[in-house]
């Protein structure tokens, strides 16, 4: 495929003028690990997302399968929020990917500021059409190269890998387009599992 | 968000205001960014627009002495200060502050557990320090101590019981069971309550009443110090735990319910806090209203059916747990069982009876245990961008008040277009029964009509006799004023407390309806 993992933009347009789609990405892991693993540090990005069986697919897998760090989270347990708490207090300078139910990325997201960026939030709910609806807020930057991606995505963890994807080390230079924050609505093919939410969080000084 | 000023303070003025605050804490500390910083100071469960609460900074001293100069720099250019500690207060405001301007003293990095003594069954810990951490700090050391927890564990152990808030043991009333307490006063003075007033006391942490008045309950839902550690008592782990539910299958049963509960807590048959519970909240933490219903207003009876149907609870939802020696659990839930039984319908579970993936069962058994969790925050997953503000007026334990106060609040929110979704937290003498008002966050008449809703409930409540214990900021004034015996004795009384230990009304302007001389004119 001839991919140069560079960077993270140059990743995501070799992929998307090559005509190669997601779930093109989770075939990656399985087809070109070493691609995955210059992925994972191309990008110095951390997934978190709800374990849960209402999220609709085998995030771990779907996620582990592309080669990038990811840490379980959880309302249930004391010892599962420690544990994030403990992967957050070690993951400073990396950006993150989180993705949940809506609750659940409300409460990380309050573990997360002031110290952090959000830069992109998004709320994806199921349309009585029957449609998955994206409702975006965020910097233009990110959310300009989600736009080309969310119509392909199938499932919530096809979607966390685009998302850690968009870490700052390619984005947070291309902010010509200004830090304000701005709204984008997209639509897709219907995901499996419940109504969720996510972030794109970065490090302080990113932006 | 355009960045907003401290009230009464220049633009050049709070430049160097900030700036004196970054040579206390550091610039890392003090936030003022409108964009990427300031927005963790909201309340993102705000029924008023924003802007209304919007602070000009947030400041966050990791001890003492950065505590102490903080102060001084507020107190040079007369800048509100509005205290909160972890932050988590959701529900009543979270972590901003009750005007526009105002600066956040954040005092999450005051987060040390400072001692656990495991013979005499306490801890005394900073502001900063959550139920998950004192209850990791237990685990980490081996002690045999349980905590006593909010429902979202997040919460801090010291801020929720200065705002009178409850857990499920046995140590429940987190305010009873605060024993010692160190504020800083507006001037800088730091002050140790009770025995602790005696330097080399040997007793701080377990006489609560000192010598001469008892000074710690002015320092609770108050804006008259800075309480920067508390002791708190820890229940020593049982020799066994039995956690139990009672379902009863008819809205009617509240009345029966609470008139056979109430002699089982006041002869401390059940020494818990109890909860009887309706039956959305227990629904709302494990599916959500589309899944049943997609049209608009309260829930039809036909579909409430299905639902406790499908997840095996009641009309409501009675918890309570056993504790102590198997024979003592084995006598005790005769008792309880036997009375309970009377109630028509009655169906009794323990662990072993409940479905596995029983959401509601599984954090309310480790609450009743003091294992934190913020498995409740799934109410917030119920509807669409959920968001909620809880309305808490105090019961009497008896049939008619509950039946009262329910038929009150069920009855106003159905016409105003919203599910009753509450319970009845059940203390020493008093249910504190928590209607929890769910809304759509980003639905701007939803918002105003729930806004209406909660002031209605306030006014119908108070006309009835029922007061809040705890509100949410933008009804602390309306609240306040309701508790107006004597041309409001107590209300000006706290004025006078207020106008001598901070003068300059620095610290949390109109916190609880108390406001600093120079404001009061200001009053909402």
């Amino acid at each position: 495929m001839g991919i140069t993992l560079s960077s993270r933009r140059t990743f995501l347009r070799a992929t998307v003028s090559g005509g190669v789609a997601l779930p093109l990405l989770t075939s990656l892991g399985t087809t070109a690990n070493a691609i995955a693993g210059g992925l994972a540090e191309a990008t110095n990005s951390l997934c978190l997302f709800e374990a849960d069986a209402a999220m609709g697919a085998d995030m771990a897998a779907g996620v582990r399968q592309i080669g990038l760090a990811y840490q379980t989270v959880t309302l249930d347990d004391a010892a599962g929020w420690s544990a994030m708490l403990d992967t957050l207090e070690s993951a400073r300078g990396r950006s993150l990917a989180v993705l949940g139910r809506p609750a659940t990325v409300f409460a990380v997201r309050n573990m997360l500021e002031p110290n952090w960026r959000v830069v992109l939030e998004a709320r994806h709910h199921r349309l009585a059409s029957g449609e998955m609806s994206h409702e975006f807020t965020g910097l233009e930057a990110p959310m300009a190269q989600l736009s080309g991606w969310v119509a392909r995505v199938e499932d919530p963890a096809q979607y966390a890998v685009v998302l850690a994807s968009m870490g700052h080390g390619g984005l947070s230079g291309d902010l010509s387009s200004g830090t304000e924050h701005k709204t984008l609505d997209l639509t897709s093919p219907a995901w499996p599992g419940v109504d969720l939410a996510s972030l794109l969080v970065w490090p302080k000084g990113a932006v | 968000m355009e960045a907003v000023l401290p009230p009464g303070i220049k633009r050049e003025q709070f430049t160097a205001l900030v700036a004196d605050l970054q040579k206390v804490v550091g610039r890392e500390h003090v936030f003022t960014d409108t964009q990427w910083e300031l927005p963790a100071y909201n309340d993102a469960y705000l029924t008023t627009p924003a802007e209304l609460h919007q602070p000009s900074a947030a400041v966050a001293p990791a001890n003492l002495e950065e505590l102490r100069r903080v102060l001084e720099v507020a107190r040079h250019y007369n800048a509100p200060l509005w205290t909160v500690s972890t932050g988590k207060n959701f529900a009543y405001g979270g972590p901003a502050p009750r005007k526009a301007g105002y600066i956040v003293l954040d005092l999450k990095r005051m987060n040390r557990i400072l001692e656990v003594n495991e013979k005499h069954g306490y801890a005394v810990v900073e502001p900063g320090v959550s139920y998950m951490d004192l209850y990791r700090h237990l685990k980490k050391i081996g002690s045999k101590l349980w905590v006593d927890c909010a429902a979202p564990g997040w919460g801090g152990v010291l801020p929720n019981m200065t705002e009178h808030g409850v857990g499920y043991t046995p140590y429940g009333d987190h305010v009873t069971m605060q024993c010692g307490m160190e504020v800083m006063l507006a001037d800088g003075t730091l002050v140790q309550t009770g025995m602790g007033a005696m330097p080399g006391s040997q007793t701080s942490h377990l006489y609560k009443y000192g010598f001469g008045p008892s000074m710690d309950g002015l320092f609770t839902q108050s804006n008259f110090g800075v309480v920067t550690k508390v002791g708190m008592w820890l229940m020593p782990e049982p020799p066994g735990y039995r956690p139990y539910m009672i379902t009863f299958e008819k809205e009617s049963d509240l009345h029966a319910i609470t008139e056979v509960l109430r002699p089982l807590k006041v002869g401390m048959l059940i020494p818990a806090v109890a909860m009887t519970v309706e039956m959305l909240w227990e629904a709302a933490v494990q599916v959500t209203r589309r899944d049943y219903y997609t049209g608009k207003g309260p829930i039809p009876e036909s579909v409430r059916k299905k639902m406790r149907s499908d997840l095996k609870i009641g009309a409501w939802n009675f918890y309570g747990a056993l504790y102590g020696p198997p024979p003592m659990m084995d006598n005790t839930w005769e008792v309880v069982r036997d009375a309970f039984a009377s109630i028509p319908g009655a169906k009794f579970y323990f662990d072993e009876d409940r479905p596995k993936d029983d959401v509601a069962w599984q954090y309310r058994k480790k609450l009743g245990a003091g294992i934190p969790n913020m498995t409740e925050y799934n109410v917030m997953n119920w509807i669409p961008n959920g968001a909620h503000i809880d309305f808490s007026p105090i019961s009497p334990v008896t049939g008619v008040d509950a039946t009262k106060q329910y038929e009150l609040i069920r009855d106003r929110c159905n016409k105003a277009g919203f599910d009753y979704c509450g319970e009845f937290a059940v203390g020493w003498r008093d249910m504190h029964h928590i209607f929890c008002l769910t809304f759509d966050r980003n639905d701007p008449k939803e918002k105003a009509r729930a806004n209406k809703l909660f002031g209605e409930l306030v006014d119908a409540a108070a006309a009835a006799g029922y007061g809040e214990y705890r509100t949410h900021l933008d009804f602390m004034d309306r609240i306040a004023v309701t508790y107006n015996w004597n041309n409001s004795a107590l209300l000006r009384m706290h004025e006078k407390v207020k106008d001598v230990v901070d003068p300059a009304g620095i610290l949390s302007p109109g916190k609880m309806g108390i406001w600093p001389k120079s404001m009061r004119k200001g009053r909402a």
